[in-house]
């Protein structure tokens, strides 16, 4: 099952939070400039998946390849990019757009090298790419939600990923913003052919952008084209669960 | 004014410019990273350390500062641990780790027989009897501290910025953890003959809240801090001595007038630029 064409590879992944499962069983395949939704209701173990890809957390069992090499063993990290929530952000911190953008070089660069004149060229074209070149000496506290996940966009691409995981980076912002970004990453799918697995709860504006969809609640429920969605009438189950796990979040709110 | 300027060629106070010069400019360039780090505290546990390690090295008559480095080194590897073994209990373990340094001080300086005789002198400060061994030893672990900072200067803004997404880009988070730790226990060893064990904290933390007041990036914050905190170290020597006032503690009144002003400028800046 194991292909160097793929970049990102899980098979069989389970993982539990003290006695809560969280995920289990889970199974699926990227390749590269494939652009994939990941999508599920509150709790279903989408960030934890995300964070099992990029090894914050470790699956209690399974396997995650990367680029063909078991995780444990993958030393190729500035390969992947990672955007999390807007939650995670640090307010009030004291760096400007450029700063946090050109940190996206740390790992690629390597420890106790400097920036060099190729680094700089990668992250104009990173703050190009995401749009945020005009505002790179604002302070990033300054900036608006919607911008400063851009900007995370931009430390992202920095590193030239080739697989960039991201973590529902639209939560909160306004439509023509998520659309903004959403078009700058199937700009990249195409162009670059990075692969991205994008979180999120909106199906209906992720659609015309992701080639695949993969459902998640706990267990993979659906993997594949959006095509195959409809045929098998998941899409209008998939609806009513999305609304009502959004009904149940503004509850919260 | 004349007298003082006769003073400055006085080897003591050569000594102390050099001393509190160093020192005022490393503090904050290593507290930068413990305030963004919401570690602003952790300063006074490891001058609580270094006490016992002063305390240490005068019954074990071996130099304080190499046992207050060793205590409080040790301590910054304890304190790292326990802070990521159980994060929701973190504040207990450190209050635990810190109670027990002032106390083996105390026991330590006991039994030493010194609990009256060097104890004012560590606790505020005495700046003006830093000798020239003492002040190699600031000079060093200040260089040390100053090239560690600047070799790994993008690695730390990762770590401080973002830990999760340094840790994705493949950093050494562990290793570059610890050794923030262990470069503040070595500054905060570095300052115990400027300010004392009780101030060191403030000399860490107030100047980097006066560079937080002026709105600059990462760069320029630290700029700025190392600039008011060298500053404060220089015009609170001169303050103290011309008011014949203890230095240690003029040095953080100096430090905190600084962010006072750095404040209301910040506040006047920003009604001038609502009324334009």
């Amino acid at each position: 099952m194991k292909s160097s064409h793929t970049a990102l590879q899980l098979d069989r992944i389970s993982f539990q939070f003290g006695s809560n499962l969280v995920l289990e069983d889970v199974s699926l395949e990227v390749r590269p400039g494939e652009f994939i939704v990941l999508l599920g209701p509150n709790g279903a173990g989408k960030s934890t998946l995300i964070r099992l890809i990029v090894g914050l957390l470790r699956p209690n069992a399974g396997e995650i390849n990367l680029f063909g090499t078991p995780i444990g063993r993958f030393k190729d990290w500035p390969r992947i990019g990672y955007v999390p929530q807007l939650t995670s952000t640090r307010p009030g911190f004291p760096a400007t757009v450029d700063e946090v953008v050109a940190s996206g070089r740390t790992g690629k660069r390597g420890l106790l090298r400097r920036l060099t004149h190729v680094d700089r060229v990668r992250i104009d074209s990173a703050l190009d790419a995401a749009g945020v070149a005009p505002f790179r000496d604002r302070l990033i506290s300054n900036l608006s939600g919607g911008q400063h996940q851009r900007v995370m966009l931009a430390r992202a691409l920095a590193g030239e990923p080739e697989l960039l995981l991201l973590d529902e980076p639209a939560a909160g912002v306004d439509a023509a913003t998520k659309g903004e970004l959403l078009r700058i990453l199937k700009g990249l799918c195409e162009a670059q052919g990075i692969a991205v697995v994008y979180v999120s709860h909106d199906w209906e504006t992720l659609r015309p952008f992701a080639t695949k969809a993969a459902w998640l609640d706990r267990r993979l429920l659906f993997f594949g084209s959006w095509e195959d969605m409809d045929e098998g009438g998941n899409i209008r189950q998939l609806g009513e669960i999305m609304a009502a796990s959004e009904h149940f979040r503004h509850e919260e709110q | 004014m004349a007298e003082f300027i006769d003073v400055l060629q006085q080897g003591y106070m050569q000594r102390a410019i050099m001393a509190g010069l160093l020192v005022g400019v490393t503090c904050p360039a290593i507290g930068l990273y413990l305030v963004l780090r919401r570690l602003s505290l952790i300063g006074d546990g490891f001058g609580h350390l270094s006490f016992a390690g002063v305390a240490a090295g005068w019954l074990w008559g071996i130099y304080p500062l190499f046992t207050a480095a060793a205590f409080a080194m040790l301590g910054a590897i304890v304190i790292e641990k326990l802070r990521t073994w159980r994060r929701e209990y973190s504040d207990l373990a450190l209050a635990i780790v810190f109670y027990s340094g002032i106390a083996l001080g105390v026991v330590f300086a006991g039994l030493s027989r010194h609990l009256n005789v060097n104890l004012l002198g560590y606790l505020f400060g005495s700046i003006l009897t830093v000798s020239d061994f003492d002040l190699l030893v600031i000079g060093g672990a200040s260089i040390l501290v100053l090239a560690t900072l600047s070799l790994l200067e993008k690695e730390f803004f990762a770590l401080a910025y973002d830990e999760d997404g340094a840790r994705v880009a493949g950093l050494p988070v562990t290793v570059l953890n610890h050794l923030v730790l262990l470069l503040a226990a070595l500054t905060v060893v570095a300052a115990l003959r400027v300010v004392g064990i009780v101030l060191v904290a403030g000399l860490l933390v107030i100047p980097v809240a006066a560079s937080l007041q002026l709105g600059r990036g990462f760069r320029g914050t630290r700029t700025w801090a190392m600039v008011f905190g060298g500053g404060s170290a220089l015009l609170g020597l001169m303050a103290s001595y011309l008011l014949d006032i203890a230095p240690g503690g003029t040095i953080i009144l100096t430090s905190i007038l600084v962010f006072i002003v750095a404040g209301a400028a910040r506040e006047i800046a920003g009604l001038v630029q609502r009324r334009a």
